[in-house]
Formats: structure tokens, sequence, C-alpha cells
């Protein structure tokens, strides 16, 4: 086990790098899995940063202001024009409301020139949320307003409210025999996607980069002088980088089980997704001791880690949900092991556990497996051929 | 002599490759893939015209299958005829398709595929069953239902407060009989008046749904935050500037350390090229971007300014690195291109709404952010009529510049001292 233990011994004199890129890593992953953990699945901006300012003061309004932010960060303002501004542009204010002194006199003469003062500066989204979820409230207070023909009385106030926030508790039912485990095997499986980033990066910058100081004429040369068989030194080194990996994956592993729960451990389909994912690292490993063969500069290994890390990511929809990736260019991604991966992943996120085709993850699973066998294959030929021209 | 170093410092980064392929080629190959990616992202809605959410609804109650069929239809159309992505629905404003039908056809209809949830129209309304439906689209049904209810359990409410009203004194209203007639009447009138919701609706931004200059769209968020990354992209460059005028770092370094020529000129000698060569870049990469119909704002002179001082601070940082810490360069070229990841990753690259997210809880960070600064001066630009938060932007980025071109000057005088 000679060249197993330089291949470590490697990793370990680099290890001030090792560690920067896991760090690094594991803050991003730790990040997204606390904000994910947070909005039971979605990394979208759920939870808006939004400041009400409330001239009018009166049990209306201040309703109106409790729904705005409900489910919301409050933000808050004084109404200067350049204070909002500069939070509009520090991002940390979203969206803001400013409601005026006469809202309720003028609601009840015409909710329809309301001069409601509302700002987004940030994206459009957002600000379509809110302008949605405004009407949407004054429309149902626009009811009562018809009901007592343009006047409700002010006794009337406190039922509507209670009224108007029962109208407004989302009601829709979902089938109610996932509602039980559908947090957490969710949030797991977006999480188990996000970790293919990570794995495709560290591949580059520590294994790719410790195999090619291996591979170095020098050392390789040294050890095949000094009697070690070619073939026993070669497995030795995938040995030791498919080791090193798993190692690296463990601990992502268990970031992602700390914020999605450990109870995944016992559901099935995350166990599956647990076994695809373990199969996309010994492709993407594969993958990457096949590209370290065909470009064998140890110095450029961190920037491809970076390239090929960005581009599979944003195409096969680690990044951004494939209901809006480019369709060819996802096309293009699946002759990448993660596209593979990331398919199983939104496969358990679009289906109800009772609806989840484990035929098709499987089946995912083995193009994973074939593109590793491929790549395992290719590295051999190649390292054959170099062998053969002396390099 | 100093020319003579600078020719020769702008011929030995071009002949090498990996020099041209990295700094150069990879920003193009990384703005053509994000732009082809994302390029949905610019209007999603069209996105989901092309491929509408199908669901089947079934009903316990047929008046209650043909409320939710009606209101639907506001958004959608009845049938879920199969029809390929590539042929499009006719509208763009069909977001969904529906067909009312009994359990067991809609369980069929699920189990091939051809309808993506079964709804059944009760109170409340129950996804019963869901196939292959994405988030974005599940989010989007659950927003219509939560939508039909409201209006649902509005009616509800607002009748019982009519019937409330009207037979308030419950007491002489028990003596009374109520006829069919006046059962009906009140009837007829309860449902004018909830009626009247359609006719008197509430739309406080119909001006406004258009995007106004203000307003920007994820995709042109993303390409800030993206762009500002290829700005700052260069750091590596200024790592590698240092190892090869630093004795101890490489071969090359070891080399002109020897020469009689001073540090500081050295350094210049080697720095100005590059940082040359990395500002044209720079605006190759902008030129590209515009060429690709991604309009970042019409201040071409602003935004060519704070790129470039981008890459400047960007390359200096690089230098400071590779001025004041003594590790390998292995390790320094590491930290060049994790550090442009994490500020591009705080900045909103790969998800746009992380900026807040750090104002929240770190908001320090997003002041010493390079690629934050530059993203959020791009995004000023395009927005804020006023120059007074952008030139902010480029005070920020220009005592980043001092602070580092300081940090390297200081690390260069002393690893002089340290030769002596």
């Amino acid at each position: 086990m000679k060249v197993f233990k330089l291949f470590l011994q490697i990793i370990n004199k680099h290890k001030g790098m090792a560690i920067m890129y896991i760090m690094i890593m594991i803050l991003i992953i730790s990040i997204v899995g606390n904000q994910v953990a947070a909005h039971n699945g979605d990394f979208t901006m759920n939870e808006a940063a939004v400041a009400v300012i409330d001239h009018e003061q009166s049990e209306f309004s201040a309703h109106f202001k409790k729904y705005l932010l409900q489910d919301n960060h409050q933000v808050e303002v004084p109404d200067d024009r350049d204070v909002i501004a500069d939070k509009f542009y520090d991002e940390s204010l979203d969206y803001l409301v400013i409601i005026p002194r006469d809202f309720s006199e003028t609601f009840a003469k015409d909710p329809n020139s309301l001069d409601l003062q509302t700002n987004s500066m940030l994206n459009r989204q957002v600000a379509m949320t809110f302008e949605n979820k405004i009407n949407n409230y004054l429309n149902i207070w626009n009811q009562y307003r018809i009901l007592y023909d343009n006047n409700i009385p002010a006794d009337k106030i406190p039922g509507i409210i209670s009224e108007v926030d029962q109208i407004m508790t989302p009601s829709v039912k979902v089938a109610s025999q996932e509602k039980q485990q559908s947090e957490s095997y969710k949030i797991f499986s977006y999480l188990v996607s996000q970790i293919n980033y990570v794995i495709i990066v560290l591949g580059f910058s520590i294994i790719g980069y410790s195999f090619l100081v291996m591979e170095d004429p020098l050392i390789k040369k040294r050890e095949l002088v000094s009697g070690y068989p070619e073939g026993k030194r070669t497995k030795e080194l995938f040995l030791a980088a498919f080791s090193v990996m798993f190692v690296i994956w463990l601990l992502l592993m268990t970031v992602v089980l700390i914020f999605s729960g450990f109870e995944n451990l016992t559901i099935n389909v995350s166990r599956i997704l647990i076994v695809s994912n373990f199969v996309h690292l010994i492709a993407i490993t594969a993958l990457v001791l096949f590209v370290c063969h065909l470009y064998p500069k140890k110095d450029s290994s961190s920037f491809l880690g970076n390239v090929v890390g960005l581009s599979i990511s944003f195409t096969t929809g680690i990044f951004i949900t494939r209901d809006f990736l480019n369709e060819i260019l996802l096309k293009i991604s699946s002759i990448t092991p993660t596209y593979w991966d990331v398919s199983n992943a939104a496969h358990v996120q679009a289906n109800m556990l009772n609806q989840i085709d484990y035929g098709y993850i499987l089946q995912n699973m083995l193009v994973m497996l074939m593109m590793a066998a491929v790549f395992i294959l290719l590295t051999f030929v190649l390292r054959r051929m170099k062998l053969k021209e002396g390099i | 002599m100093f020319r003579h170093l600078l020719k020769y410092s702008f011929k030995i980064y071009f002949y090498n490759k990996a020099n041209m392929m990295w700094n150069f080629i990879f920003p193009f190959v990384f703005i053509s893939v994000f732009f082809l990616a994302l390029g949905n992202l610019s209007n999603p809605t069209v996105e989901f015209s092309k491929d509408p959410i199908k669901i089947a609804i079934i009903d316990t109650d047929q008046q209650e299958a043909d409320n939710i069929a009606e209101f639907l239809g506001n958004f959608g159309e009845e049938g879920i005829a199969e029809q390929t992505k590539s042929e499009e629905t006719s509208s763009d404003d069909v977001f969904i398709k529906y067909q009312l039908t009994d359990v067991e056809n809609a369980e069929q209809l699920l189990a091939d595929q051809a309808v993506q949830a079964i709804v059944k129209a009760g109170n409340p309304v129950e996804i019963q069953a869901y196939n292959n439906l994405s988030k974005v689209k599940s989010s989007l049904l659950d927003q219509f239902l939560e939508s039909y209810e409201s209006i649902r359990k509005t009616t509800t409410m607002i009748g019982d407060r009519y019937a409330d009203e009207k037979f308030s004194d419950l007491e002489s209203f028990a003596g009374s009989q109520l006829s069919e007639q006046e059962f009906n009447e009140i009837m007829k009138q309860t449902k004018m008046d909830i009626l009247a919701k359609h006719e008197e609706t509430v739309d406080l931004f119909s001006d406004e749904s258009e995007s106004t200059e203000f307003s920007t769209s994820p995709l042109l968020i993303y390409f800030f935050a993206c762009m500002a990354y290829i700005a700052f992209y260069p750091l590596n460059t200024g790592v590698s500037t240092l190892a090869e005028i630093t004795a101890n770092q490489t071969g090359v370094g070891l080399r002109n350390s020897a020469t009689p020529i001073s540090k500081t000129k050295m350094f210049f000698a080697v720095f100005i090229p590059r940082w040359i060569i990395h500002c044209i870049f720079t605006l190759v990469i902008y030129l590209y971007v515009n060429l690709l119909g991604v309009n970042l704002g019409n201040n071409y002179l602003q935004i060519i300014v704070l790129l470039l001082l981008g890459t400047t601070s960007a390359v200096l940082t690089g230098t400071a690195i590779g001025a004041l810490f003594n590790f390998n360069t292995g390790l320094k070229i590491g930290i060049s291109i994790a550090l442009p990841l994490v500020f591009g990753f705080a900045s909103g690259m790969m998800y746009n709404g992380m900026p807040r997210i750090i104002a929240q809880y770190i908001p320090w960070f997003n002041e010493m952010n390079p690629i934050g600064i530059i993203s959020k001066g791009l995004y000023m630009l395009y927005s804020d009529t006023t120059f007074t938060r952008f030139n902010q932007q480029i005070v920020s980025l220009l005592i980043i510049i001092g602070i580092m071109l300081i940090v390297t000057i200081f690390g260069l005088r002393r690893n002089s001292y340290e030769s002596i």
C-alpha cells in the first residue's frame, strides 16, 4: 500500500488547501441548508424583507400591516426617501408599503383611488407577489364595504378582522398521506443535489491535484524503477482517490442530514437517494481521473474544478430549477453523471411518496454506473498509451 | 530598462497558453453557459404557458366542481389534449389545463402522466394526488387554488353575515313564517352582492403591471452578479505576478530576484502588462454580454469605469495575498479561485436571494465584498437616476484598491529586507 499511503501524504502536505475548500463548501451547503430547512424545502424568497409605514394607525391599517408582515422579515424604516433608498440598495429591504393617513376614509369612498405608496427595487417578481397580496386583501375588505353600503360600522371591524384572518389562512389540503414526511425528505432531496456541485469542485481541486502530483514523471518513474508494478500502482492510486472522495462525501452527507433531519435514514426514498448520490460520487471521481489524464496540468486543477463545477451546476439544474433551464442545454448536460443524479432528486421532489418510480431512479443510477465504467476504461486506455510512449 | 521589462512581460503572458485558456476563454464559456442556461428566466410567464399545469378535477359536489372549473378558466382552459412542448399553446395566458372527470378516470390519467395532479373539488379543495409536478408548478397550482378558496370563503362569510344582518331580530324572525318567495329574494340579493365582487374588483397596480425602468428581471440580477464575478475573476493573476518576482516562490522569481533591479520596479513591470490585459479582457466580455442582448444599462462610461476598477481591485487583492502570505503558490492560487467563488455566492450569482440573507445576518460582509460592490454598482446604474450611491460604490472600490496596493508594497518591502 505504498502508493496509497503516498497519495494520502500528498493530500496531507496540501491539507491547507483541502481544508480551505472543504470549509468553504461546507459553509455554502450550511447556508443553503439552513435557508431551505427554514422554508420547508424552498430556496426562494418566501421570506421577504418588508417595511410598512402606517400613517393612519387605525384597526384596519394595523391589520393590513400585520397581514403584509406575516411570514416576512420586518424592517423598520423612517418615512425618509433617502434612508429608504439606501435600504433598498443595501439589499436589506425588498418591499415597502406606506399606508396614508386617509386610508380607511379613501377605502370607504373608492378603494381603487387609494394612494398606497409601494416600492420594490430589487426584483420585479417580489413586487408582483406583493401586488397580488395587497389586491387580494383589499378585494376581501371590499366585499364587506359593499355589504355595509360603503360604510363599515366601527363596531363591526373586530369581527370582520377575525373573518378576514380566517379567509386568508391557507386551506388547500395536500394529500394527507405524504404530509407527515414531506418537509423532511423533500428538503433532503434538494440538499443532496446541491452537494453535487461541491463534490465536483473538491474532486478536481483536491483529488485531481494530488493525483497529478503523483503522476509527475519524476515520482512515477522513481516508483516504477523501484520495482513497483504499474498495475498495482494504478489500482492503489484509484483506490486512494475513491477513498478520499468517500470521506469528503460522508462529511457532506452528515451536513445535509443535520439540516434535513437524521430521520431521513429511515425513509426509503431518502436511502435510495443516498445510494444514487454515492453512485454519482463514483462517476464524478472517475470523470476527475479521466480529465486529469486528458489535461495533466496540476496547476490548472483548481481552475478546472471551478469551470466544470459551475458549468455543470448551471446546466443540470443544481442552482436554477429545471423549469427555467434551456431545454437544449439541459439535454446536452445529460452527458454528465450529475444530470442523472439531479434528475433523481428532482423526481423525488416532484412526486408523492407513493408515486415515486423506483425503476426510473435505478435506471438513472445504472446510467451513472455505465458512465463511471466508461470513464475508468478510457482512463486505463490513456494510461496504457502513455506508458507505451514512455511518459 | 523598464520599457524592456514591460514588453517582455506582455510577451510572456501571451505565450502562456494556460493563462489564455483560464483567464480569457473560461469567462467567455462561463458567460455563454450562464446566458443559455438562464435565458428562459427573462420571461418565465411565457415558459409556463408553453407547458401548462395539467390537472384532473374530481367532485364530491357537482356545483363545487363547476365553480372551480369556472375559476380556473380565468387562467387556462378546459381539456388536457396531448400537445407537445414544441407545438406550444396558442395563448400566452394558458397556465393551467383541466378536465372534469370521475375518480377512476382521474387516477388513470395520473398513472398515464396525462395529468400532473388530481384536485378534489370540495370544502376545502384538496390536491389529492400529484405526479411529476415540479416545485414551481406545485406552488403556482397552490396559489390558484388558494385564491379560489379565499373567494369561496369570502362568499360564505359575506353570505352568513348578510343573513345575520337581515335577520338580526331573531326572536321576531322565529315567530314569523318565511315564505319561499321571501327566501328566494334574500338568496338572490346575496348572490348579487357576491357577484359585485367581480364587477368592483380592486386593482391598485393595474397601471404598473408592465415592468418599469426601476424594475429588474431575475435574469438581470443574476447577470449583475455574474458580470461582477468575471470582473473580479483575475485574482489569480495578482498572485502569479508576485510569485514571479519573489525568490522563495518560483524558479522565475528566484531568477528575477537575482537581477540588479529593485523589487518595486520589477513588480510594476510584471503587474502593469497583466493589469492592462485583464482590463481589456473585461471590456471585451462586457461587449460580448451586450452582443448577447443583455442590456446592463445605458450608462456605458460608468459601467466601464466600475468594471475596470473591479478588475484592478481583483489583481491588487491577488498581489496583496501573494505579498502578505509566505505559504506555497499552489495554496495561494487555490485561495485566489475560492475567494471570487465565495464573494460571487454571497452576491447572488448562484441564488439570487443570498445578498438579502447576508445583509440580514452579516451586513459588514456586504460592505467589504468587492463582487457585491460591483454588482450593486451595476444595479444602481441601472435603476438609480442619480449617481450619488453609485459614486459611493466607486469610493468603496477605490478604498479596497488603495488598501491592497499599500499591503502589496508593504509586503514587497518586507521581503526585500528579508533577502538582505
